[in-house]
């Protein structure tokens, strides 16, 4: 009994103590991203050289973010494929091709994280002076709606499996991009009319949660060190999500301005 | 009162009864909801980056024009990538088309594109009816285009499939007035099925109305270009 009820206390202070060190691991996570931001800006010697400390100046913020936005979208469209724009400025998402914006959707309403928005202008154009790939994209839609169908034996069979397309029903719109340097972009519906919206809302909202949280578990257990992850939320009508999900490619890149 | 103490005697009795999972469940709800919160009031209280005493009021003039100056070069060569001429851009996923020139809009309008049909001929033959998405170029135009029928066709509504040239693979009409050809067979062309427009139904080709067929293939000539996402 004394041996059981030992094993117990033992078990039970090493969890507490798994618990407190991964607490602190989690709250200090955003200022460890930070410092590495940081560090990521004054490694870049091309960066370091050409960066004057006037740049930080309020004045100057605005015309140096313009500046910073269109060298990201030159560069941008050097590359093939469709890739993503979202300029928190306009709230604005637009699709790009070689150059050429070939769709722009207005947002409802975004959201910045609070750490993206402390950056300094250094950290901002070591960050989004180039595009930022997309390293993986989650989402409620369905990519490619494919529907199998079996070739008929006669015309009569045929006739009688005639397709109707059937687009009334479509699934809610909610979308994850993860990008390198652990910025999270979410998408989502902005109208949540029926239940099913509502409850899709909710079921994805907390599926992000335990994805983060399993992150933050597995990178603590790994001992990599936990890494906070950024987000930024852009609310949008629900059909121009899944025109932008669909068109988005296998790896794609964006680019980002605020 | 009295069904709170019964829920609580109901839930201790839980936990008497299956610690470990009362546990789990307990270090669940911990972990998906307090360090957040936490995370959220230190970063709350973190530093905004200052931005006092960086430089001398003259070389900020200087430096703004400068950068104003680089930020207007570069939009300039941004902007070199929108066509002057037509253009058009496909919305596969909505069905809906835009007609530009330099980038303002002239005509827009509904159009059908690729099912996402994946149809299978036993184990050996599959077509998969989509648009293909990107950057295109018109490669051809013609008047009263004649359908040649390929395999699939015939697959499709349980015929035989016929020799290559033979007489049943051309279908006149069915394709509309006009046709434009972006390459390896996809066509913008009309159609008899006005009520299908807006709707994914097509084998792969995009297919527009009467008259926004006609505009389009005025408007737009050989080389072209066509986006479609």
């Amino acid at each position: 009994m004394i041996r059981t009820r030992g094993v117990r206390l033992t078990a039970l202070l090493l969890a507490l103590v798994l618990i407190l060190l991964f607490t602190g691991g989690y709250i200090y996570s955003p200022v460890k991203l930070s410092r590495e931001y940081h560090a990521l800006a004054e490694a870049d010697p091309v960066l370091s050289e050409s960066f004057h400390p006037g740049l930080e100046q309020p004045g100057i913020i605005p015309v140096l973010k313009r500046k910073v936005y269109a060298q990201a979208l030159l560069d941008l469209a050097a590359r093939d494929s469709i890739h993503l724009v979202v300029d928190l400025r306009d709230s604005t998402a637009s699709l790009t091709i070689r150059g050429v914006t070939i769709s722009r959707v207005k947002a409802k309403a975004v959201e910045l994280d609070r750490v993206l928005g402390m950056l300094a202008m250094k950290q901002y154009a070591g960050l989004f002076s180039h595009p930022v790939e997309i390293t993986r994209q989650h989402s409620t839609i369905v990519k490619e709606p494919i529907v199998e169908r079996h070739a008929p034996r006669d015309t009569l069979e045929a006739l009688q499996n005639a397709y109707q397309p059937d687009t009334l029903i479509q699934r809610p719109a909610f979308m994850e991009l993860r990008l390198e340097h652990g910025i999270r972009i979410i998408f989502e519906q902005e109208d949540n009319p029926h239940f099913r919206d509502r409850w899709a809302s909710i079921f994805f909202r907390l599926n992000t949660s335990l994805r983060n949280v399993s992150r933050y578990l597995y990178e603590f257990f790994s001992l990599k060190g936990m890494k906070y992850s950024p987000r930024i939320t852009i609310r949008m009508e629900a059909n121009d999500i899944r025109a932008i999900y669909r068109a988005l490619p296998a790896s794609p890149h964006m680019v980002i301005a605020y | 009162m009295k069904p709170l103490a019964e829920i609580f005697h109901q839930v201790r009795m839980l936990v008497h009864r299956y610690p470990f999972a009362a546990g789990t469940a307990v270090i669940f709800i911990f972990l998906l909801t307090v360090p957040a919160c936490m995370q959220k009031m230190v970063i709350g209280i973190m530093k905004v980056h200052s931005t006092r005493d960086l430089a001398e009021p003259g070389d900020i003039e200087t430096i703004k024009k400068q950068l104003e100056w680089e930020a207007q070069q570069a939009e300039r060569r941004l902007a070199a990538f929108t066509p002057r001429s037509y253009y058009l851009v496909v919305n596969s996923s909505s069905n809906r088309f835009i007609l530009y020139r330099g980038g303002r809009e002239v005509w827009s309008g509904r159009c059908s594109t690729g099912s996402y049909i994946l149809l299978k001929n036993g184990e050996e033959q599959q077509w998969m009816f989509k648009t293909p998405k990107g950057e295109f170029r018109i490669q051809g135009k013609t008047a009263n285009p004649v359908w040649k029928k390929p395999d699939w066709a015939f697959v499709e509504e349980g015929l035989p499939v016929p020799p290559v040239n033979h007489t049943s693979r051309f279908e006149f009409g069915v394709l509309g007035d006009y046709a434009l050809s972006l390459g390896d067979g996809y066509l913008i062309h009309g159609t008899l099925f006005q009520r299908y427009l807006g709707l994914p139904v097509t084998h792969g080709c995009i297919r527009l109305g009467d008259k926004d067929l006609e505009v389009v293939y005025n408007a737009l000539n050989y080389g072209s270009k066509v986006y479609i996402y």
